[in-house]
């Protein structure tokens, strides 16, 4: 394996790939800071264009482009809050608060190093575990899976706080959203309303757009302010990125475990990246000293979210070149790329050709690296947009939201999708209800119903009954408990002062 | 803005109106979601009737504990969050925390804010409608940095081009996306 190792890094080393691998980057940059144009749509537009290129030449260009998009996304989450990407949403949850007090240096200081490191984390476990992890995933059946949307779920709906309920009621809602299309078994239409536009179900994307992108272009046209609340000049000097850089370094631990979800999450076909961040952001929150500052501005929470937008795609990438399984959507468009440079994904990616699959693992390492250097050195001129004022924003802001929005399927019902995605995070961010179980909800409905049918027709009423669910069980029922916590120290002091009252 | 408070002087702690809207409506979609299903085969119905279920019952349950505090009697001490999520505030120092609360920024505009805002976006999704993105997006542009901006007719025009241009070169020329065309699209 090092020996591969070796040979790998010398195919990279060469003029034409790295500049191929910046060509790439420059573009998933651009593509990966619009909202609604993510990883897979960039990947999918321009997979024509590693026609032709030798394999590790049509890696650096597809991957330089994928890695870049993740980081790009992030930074219009903590800028602006509106993610780049469905996989970049958990970041606007503490990073935008910090924007807003001005902190936006610091904030992309940290979460651009937690996220170099989580894709340097995933990259090493790719390198290490490439061969050895076949057998491990094969374990991994419809069962586990199902009680792992179960166990997403349940860690989105803890970060309701002080009332579980409201969790359990918008996880609901988005349960409900999730299942609107194509029944898979039948193939008849379930809430669909008559249209045709609803019988591939409701994307994703316009959601993500509207649940948090919507709800921010009102407050700024509402506000009329700028998106950083303060003056403060050196707000955004050497001194707040380097703070960042510290915050980050200094959590490695939530670094190391919000990587592990999710790498482990990645490595699953199909969930993908839009759970793993509220997984990692769920139990940064649960294991945090301080969880009464999530949401509110935590660089805790922006380092869980950092750490996991790169660190997937090492996951991803295990079964996408095992198996021939891709991981996630852009891994699915990756997959044909492997294609078209006449690879096969599998056993012959795992032996003669180990050599180009470790090349995969440093063109990644470098376009990380790489990436967050060149994003860090421009994070003074980025954070000078959060102090332009808003209604000068807002124009080009709201073109890019319906464009976005628009491009995903080419069809109006998407922006009306938006518009009453937007609706809904107007009323939770007013009203006091957690927008996140009703997004992840969404993302994750199909697959609870699929497993869970799977699991039923495969097994009957036995997989409840297997060791992983059982354990999976466990660890729903440890999170809820913790979760419900807040409520019942709230419902005793409650209880304390009205007994005092009556005295 | 999460500040425990009591209510001295009430016997009775009334729920937040906006709670209790949210749970009826959540109450009649989960309702008429589950209705809905009655009329599928088991195979199609199965999930769906689940998590309407479970939504229902959670609505339900919501609302019982909204009506049974309500009825609880005595001083009782609540989350102040009204007009400030959970979701959006900051941090450290509170002070702050007001300034930079999205969800305060929803609570205390005004009616005539609320109005305008809503009249600018709705134009903006019927201009596109009708004569698509690019003409929609340079004409709002233009026209809300002139009256909601306030800004001179020079830099309006500027503005507005460029952004209209920027948007052709990247999204038409450079990826040859389609964008939303209108019913009376000239472009």
């Amino acid at each position: 394996m090092f020996e591969a190792l070796a040979s790998g890094l010398g195919q990279v080393v060469q003029p034409t790939i790295l500049l191929t691998m910046l060509v790439g980057m420059c573009i998933g940059f651009v593509t990966g800071i619009l909202p609604g144009l993510g990883g897979p749509v960039t990947l999918a537009i321009l997979l024509p264009f590693a026609f032709g290129m030798d394999p590790v030449q049509g890696f650096a260009f597809l991957i330089g482009i994928w890695i870049v998009t993740s980081t790009a996304g992030d930074i219009t989450s903590v800028l602006f809050g509106i993610p780049g990407e469905p996989t970049s949403a958990a970041a606007v949850m503490d990073g935008y608060p910090l924007t807003r007090k001005g902190q936006s240096g610091r904030a992309l200081g940290a979460l651009l190093t937690s996220s170099a490191l989580g894709g340097i984390l995933g990259m090493i476990v790719l390198a290490l575990t490439i061969t050895l992890i076949r057998p491990l995933v094969l374990a991994i059946g419809p069962p586990e899976f199902f009680v792992l949307t179960v166990l997403g779920l349940t860690f989105v709906i803890t970060l309701a706080g002080n009332n579980l309920l409201k969790g359990f009621i918008m996880a609901s809602l988005g349960l409900l959203v999730a299942v609107v299309g194509i029944d898979p078994e039948l193939g008849l239409p379930r809430y669909t309303f008559g249209s045709l536009s609803f019988w591939d179900g409701v994307d994703i994307i316009p959601i993500v757009i509207g649940l948090f992108g919507g709800a921010e272009v009102l407050q700024l046209m509402l506000s009329k302010r700028s998106i950083s609340q303060t003056v403060e000049p050196d707000v955004n000097s050497l001194g707040q990125r380097a703070r960042g850089i510290l915050d980050a370094l200094k959590h490695w631990s939530v670094i190391v475990r919000s990587s592990a979800i999710a790498i482990v999450i990645g490595m699953l076909p199909g969930l993908g990246g839009s759970v793993s961040q509220w997984l990692a952001y769920g139990h940064a929150k649960q294991t945090s000293k301080h969880p009464e500052r999530f949401g509110k501005g935590a660089i805790d929470g922006v380092v869980a979210a950092g750490a996991t937008s790169n660190a997937k795609d090492g996951g991803q990438l295990v079964p996408t070149i095992a198996f021939g399984i891709p991981g996630g959507a852009a891994t699915a468009v990756l997959l044909g790329g492997l294609m078209i440079l006449g690879l096969t994904p599998g056993a012959e990616m795992l032996t003669v050709n180990l050599d180009l699959t470790m090349s995969m693992v440093w063109i990644a390492v470098f376009a990380n690296v790489i990436a967050v250097s060149i994003a860090l050195l421009g994070v003074k001129y980025l954070s000078k947009l959060t102090h332009i004022s808003g209604p000068v924003l807002i124009p080009a802001i709201v073109m890019l939201l319906m464009v976005g929005t628009y491009s995903v399927n080419n069809d109006y019902v998407d922006v009306f999708v938006m518009v009453g995605a937007a609706a809904i995070g107007v009323i939770c961010l007013r009203w006091n209800w957690p927008r996140v179980p009703f997004l992840l909800a969404v993302v994750l409905g199909g697959f609870t119903e699929s497993y869970l049918s799977l699991s039923s027709s495969m097994f009957g009423t036995e997989w409840l009954t297997r060791p992983g669910v059982l354990t999976l069980f466990a660890v729903i029922v440890g999170s809820l408990t913790i979760g419900a916590l807040p409520s019942l120290r709230k419902w005793k002091l409650r209880r304390e002062v009205s007994q005092e009252s009556t005295k | 803005m999460s500040s425990i408070r009591t209510t001295e002087g009430t016997n009775r702690h009334l729920p937040a109106l906006s709670d209790v809207l949210i749970g009826v409506v959540s109450l009649l979609i989960f309702g008429a979601a589950l209705l809905a299903t009655l009329d599928w085969p088991i195979e199609a119905a199965r999930f769906p009737r689940f998590i309407s279920g479970i939504g229902l019952l959670c609505t339900l349950l919501f609302l019982g504990t909204l009506a049974f505090r309500s009825l609880t009697t005595g001083p009782t001490v609540t989350q102040d969050t009204e007009g400030g999520p959970q979701e959006s505030q900051t941090t450290e120092d509170p002070a702050d925390e007001e300034s930079v609360d999205v969800g305060y920024v929803f609570a205390s505009a005004g009616a005539k804010e609320w109005v305008q805002t809503l009249l600018w976006l709705g134009a903006f999704f019927l201009l596109t409608y009708l004569f698509g993105v690019y003409i929609a997006g340079v004409t709002f542009a233009f026209l809300y940095l002139k009256y909601g901006a306030s800004k001179s007719l020079v830099y309006c025009l500027v503005y507005s081009v460029v952004l209209g241009g920027s948007l052709w070169m990247l999204f038409s020329y450079f990826l040859g996306l389609p964008l939303p065309s209108g019913i009376f699209d000239i472009i």
